[in-house]
């Protein structure tokens, strides 16, 4: 039966037949709204990939760009009426097409090179990872509580981090963080299916030494010891995509008790929540302005956590709260995750600009989300369509309220 | 295959943007959205050079211009959703995806209209008609999917077609591309495109052979010729724009009934039906709904016979029939189920397949069944289909007539059980028709039936149209009008290679088995040698080519209807085996 495909495509046969070409995914797909063609939505995909490896063709760069070209949102997967894991089948081609050494698509391999070398895709410094880390904020070495920082807000968002800590200190929690032995999640190379491959120096003159084997298990397994290590219980995350991977993919590289992680994972608009429900957190200032919430993929449709974020909202005093036309579940992806916007910057840009469209339409003077991601792609958007309009995380808008930003 | 010239100066008319000729693209535009059988892809060659996304009438109307300088098949398509083969390429050529072109022009209030760009989605029309407070009268239930545009190309009912008829029923006036450039709107065009008069009088827009614009020709009024461009699948010109009926908004209230008996069930049907004006009614049998419920989408009721009987219009009008719809299902048994229900089936609408993941495999039928044939027609089937795993669903339109669909599962992994399950999808039909009752759309697939189906005088001013605008058949070859197969070159070369080897092979078991009669009456067929049997090898080759020219010229339908008695008995002999 599995010999129906050919040996560079070993799927799970069962995961293609399903999809009946019904092509009800297509309307709102974030690459189709992009690109416009039949190539470039969920539906459209996997009835390439069926074309590819029934007639055993050879897989061409177009083939890769059409694989690559997907943000990973599930918008799809929440439309299908037979629930087709699309998402999962897309990563699996990815992961495919780099073992086969066709993949990743444009420079998104640097993301690996650089984690295999620094430990990060940012191609940063290691030891500088903690350096965002102000004096007047506290960290402990012997916490229950842990932060899982993440390679964006370490680098590149180093306020995020800052804002978070300095929440957990006014909970009166002293989170452990690994600081230079924190090692990337592992978010952008799982979503581009780089799983293990061998990494090489390209000089100038086009001769290529080898550096090593990348391996996500490694780099998983490191910071899981590492976090077993110091006794962490629960960890607190900022970045909704690095949420998303330790809850869901990191079980499947952790391979004691089952794949039960020995820690709690939470984000912090559900810390926040629940800091709520238990009546320890008052507001200290309120914030009269139209607010409206963009849910992130990887937190909403991956992981479920379309509540937490609204409570948090929705309890600050003034606030007045509107739901842009397409929300949770049906909420709109705004083009960053999935390797999309690293691989295709300027059609991210784009789609969050659709986005921004829709939260404009509710008249909101602030839009709220819970990625970094989302929060950068945005930004970016304003910058290009050159608009008023403040993007925060719920972190910002609580240090704002609570008026705890840090000297500078 | 197009040459090199023909694609860079195609990619010039409709844009680079909007044109690509890679391969990745033409497998994708080589299909629908029937999961064909794979063997279906060797015989046939539904491949095509490039696609092309014009944005504007003017690009499709250079575009078929150009095509018909060039002699290029061109293949109009929507977003691909229907499974009769309208969109599949029978000779090559380029495929014009019109999805591009998806605006919603115009709302007028005053005649109740919206015209519409032939490629937006239904979904998003009528999201944007419900801001206005306005809707359409009906919809495909692909709606989340389809293009205004096929839906007028391919016909058919829908949801509100109990109330408010078919397609057919919505279109006011059509923009098309005739085949020769011309763009027309089809209430102006007058009868005369169709009775060959080849003067310019119908001409509503003149193109030039620059690709560039002219000022427009004169309008002249004439007879709506609107009704035979719809169903037409995109033979007699490409279908630009849509103008379309609409309805105001207002309340909506499923109900839902169950049955414990066919036969019960088609009795409140019928008397459903005559006694109120339901928006949408539609049925699901009993095997559907155990199919629905072993995915978790069948909420329990009392029968496992399901109407779903929608009504529409003010608050009153409405209460006034869900009060006879009470009354009617009571005298045949029924139970009204209740709001959740209700409103679950309603919600339900578009999302028949979602027994797919029984199959893993669904092959799909649909004819049209007069209501009052529907028993006799439900247990023929139950008998035919003995054995076969199989749902069956019907909505009935507003003249009376069920369009029953069925869902055989299957599993396309098992290649020659499913190509042999090919054939109950053509007997569904088969049967359909013998209950009285008429194709549903006619595509590719059912090319044969398109007499009985648009009726003697509109086929023939349909014909006579085709030769004279378009007398080569490059606009859409293939449907509605039959043509010849296409068979893919690898299966001409099997033929040929067949036949070369099969004649020495014949003529030397001949040779064992008859050398008598051979040596006296052809002695010359004896294989005695080398040459002899290079001889036999040569002739094998010019009966394969005789063979493979017979077999290019026979038209699709004929083949099928050939081949579905082959199935049949091939079904029988490979279903058990895995």
């Amino acid at each position: 039966m599995r010999r129906f495909f050919t040996k560079e495509f070993d799927f799970d046969p069962d995961k293609i037949v399903l999809c009946s070409n019904c092509s009800t995914c297509r309307w709102t797909c974030t690459s189709y709204e992009e690109f416009g063609s039949e190539a470039y939505f969920a539906g459209g995909r996997l009835r390439l990939l069926r074309s590819y490896v029934e007639r055993n063709l050879p897989v061409d760069d177009d083939f890769v760009r059409a694989v690559y070209a997907c943000s990973t949102c599930e918008q799809c997967v929440e439309r299908c009426p037979i629930k087709v894991p699309y998402v999962d089948i897309v990563e699996d081609i990815r992961h495919k097409l780099v073992e086969s050494g066709k993949g990743p698509y444009g420079r998104l391999h640097l993301m690996g090179d650089m984690v295999l070398k620094r430990h990060n895709p940012y191609g940063e410094k290691p030891e500088e990872r903690a350096d965002w880390v102000k004096s007047d904020t506290r960290v402990s070495n012997d916490s229950e509580w842990g932060y899982f920082v993440g390679c964006t807000a370490s680098f590149k968002r180093k306020e995020i981090g800052d804002a978070t800590l300095r929440m957990l200190n006014y909970f009166g929690i002293e989170p452990q963080i690994l600081g230079e032995e924190e090692f990337c999640c592992c978010s952008p190379l799982i979503r581009t299916g780089q799983i293990e491959r061998d990494v090489y120096d390209e000089a100038e003159d086009g001769t290529k030494t080898y550096v090593g084997r990348l391996n996500v298990g490694e780099k998983i397994n490191h910071n899981m010891e590492k976090i077993i290590e110091r006794g962490i219980k629960h960890i607190i995350f900022s970045c909704s995509g690095c949420f998303r991977t330790v809850t869901l993919d990191w079980p499947n590289y952790y391979r004691a008790r089952g794949g039960i992680l020995p820690f709690t994972t939470q984000h912090l608009s559900q810390f926040l929540a629940l800091k709520i429900k238990q009546g320890e957190l008052e507001w200290k200032s309120s914030y009269p302005e139209r607010v409206t919430y963009h849910d992130p993929c990887h937190l909403g449709r991956h992981v479920g956590i379309f509540d937490a974020p609204r409570v948090v909202l929705e309890s600050i005093p003034g606030i007045e709260f509107i739901e842009m036309d397409r929300a949770r579940e049906d909420a709109k992806c705004c083009g960053a995750g999935g390797g999309f916007k690293a691989g295709f910057g300027d059609n991210a840009i784009n789609t969050a600009e659709r986005r921004l469209e829709m939260a404009i339409d509710t008249g909101a003077s602030t839009l709220v989300s819970s990625c970094v991601f989302c929060k950068l792609n945005f930004m970016d958007a304003i910058k290009k369509r050159g608009v008023e309009m403040k993007v925060l995380n719920l972190e910002d808008l609580f240090i704002d309220l609570m008026g705890l930003q840090g000297p500078g | 295959m197009l040459k090199e010239r023909q694609l860079t100066e195609l990619a010039d008319i409709v844009g680079e943007d909007y044109f690509s000729s890679e391969e990745y693209m033409r497998k994708l535009y080589s299909q629908d959205i029937a999961a064909l059988p794979g063997l279906v892809h060797d015989l046939l060659d539904t491949s095509v050079s490039a696609v092309a996304q014009p944005t504007t009438s003017e690009v499709v109307a250079n575009l078929l211009q150009y095509c018909l300088k060039e002699r290029i098949p061109v293949v109009p398509r929507g977003h691909g959703t229907s499974g009769y083969g309208g969109v599949l390429a029978t000779k090559g050529g380029i495929v014009v995806e019109m999805t591009r072109m998806n605006e919603i022009y115009n709302i007028d209030r005053e005649n109740m209209t919206v015209e519409v760009g032939a490629g937006i989605i239904w979904g998003k029309l009528i999201e944007e008609l419900e801001d206005e407070g306005l809707t359409v009268a009906a919809y495909p239930s692909s709606a989340p999917s389809s293009t205004v545009g096929g839906w007028v190309a391919a016909g058919g009912t829908g949801i509100g077609s109990t109330k408010y008829g078919g397609i057919r029923e919505q279109v006011v006036d059509l923009e098309v591309v005739l085949p020769d450039g011309q763009i027309i709107k089809t209430t102006k065009a007058g009868i005369g495109l169709f009775q060959g008069y080849k003067g310019l009088d119908y001409m509503y827009h003149p193109g030039t052979d620059k690709y560039q614009w002219g000022p427009s020709g004169h309008d002249k009024p004439g007879d709506d010729v609107t009704g035979l461009f719809v169903d037409s699948n995109g033979t007699l010109g490409i279908i630009t724009k849509v103008k379309l009926k609409i309805i105001p908004l207002r309340t909506i209230q499923p109900m839902v009934a169950s049955f414990r008996s066919r036969k019960l069930m088609i009795g409140a049907l019928k008397d459903i039906l005559e006694a109120t004006r339901p928006f949408y009614l539609h049925f699901i049998t009993n095997d559907f709904y155990r199919m629905l419920g072993e995915v978790d989408k069948a909420p329990e009721t009392i029968g496992e016979w399901i109407v779903l009987s929608t009504y529409e219009g003010s608050d009153a009008e409405v209460a006034g029939e869900v009060e006879k719809f009470h009354h009617f299902v009571s005298r045949y048994g029924g139970t009204v189920e209740s709001d959740e229900i209700a409103n679950h089936e309603w919600a339900e609408r578009f999302y028949p397949l979602r027994i797919k993941r029984l199959g893993p495999s669904l092959a799909p039928s649909e004819v049209y069944v007069p209501l009052e044939h529907l028993e006799e027609y439900l247990e023929h089937l139950d008998r035919h289909f003995k054995g076969e795993k199989y749902a069956v669903e019907g909505a009935i339109d507003d003249l009376g007539e069920v369009a029953a669909l069925a869902w055989f599962l299957d599993d396309e992994r098992r290649k020659i059980s499913f190509l042999m399950g090919w054939y109950r999808s053509l007997d569904f039909i088969k049967l359909g028709l013998q209950h009285g009752g008429r194709a549903y759309s006619i595509g590719m697939w059912n090319a044969g039936h398109s007499l009985s189906f648009f009726g003697r005088k509109n086929y023939g001013l349909m014909e006579r149209m085709k030769s004279q605008t378009d007398p080569k058949n490059r606009l859409n070859p293939g449907k509605v009008f039959p043509a010849s197969l296409n068979l893919s070159i690898r299966f001409n070369l099997l033929i040929l290679l067949v036949a070369t080897i099969a004649v020495p092979v014949v003529l030397w078991f001949a040779g064992l088995l008859v050398p008598d009669l051979i040596m006296a009456y052809v002695p010359w067929l004896m294989l005695q040698d080398v040459m002899s049997v290079f001889i036999a090898m040569v002739i094998g080759l010019l009966i394969g080519v005789v063979v493979v020219e017979i077999a290019n010229i026979v038209p699709i339908t004929f083949l099928l209807a050939i081949g579905a008695h082959f199935m049949r008995l091939g079904r029988r002999i490979f279903k058990g085996s895995k």
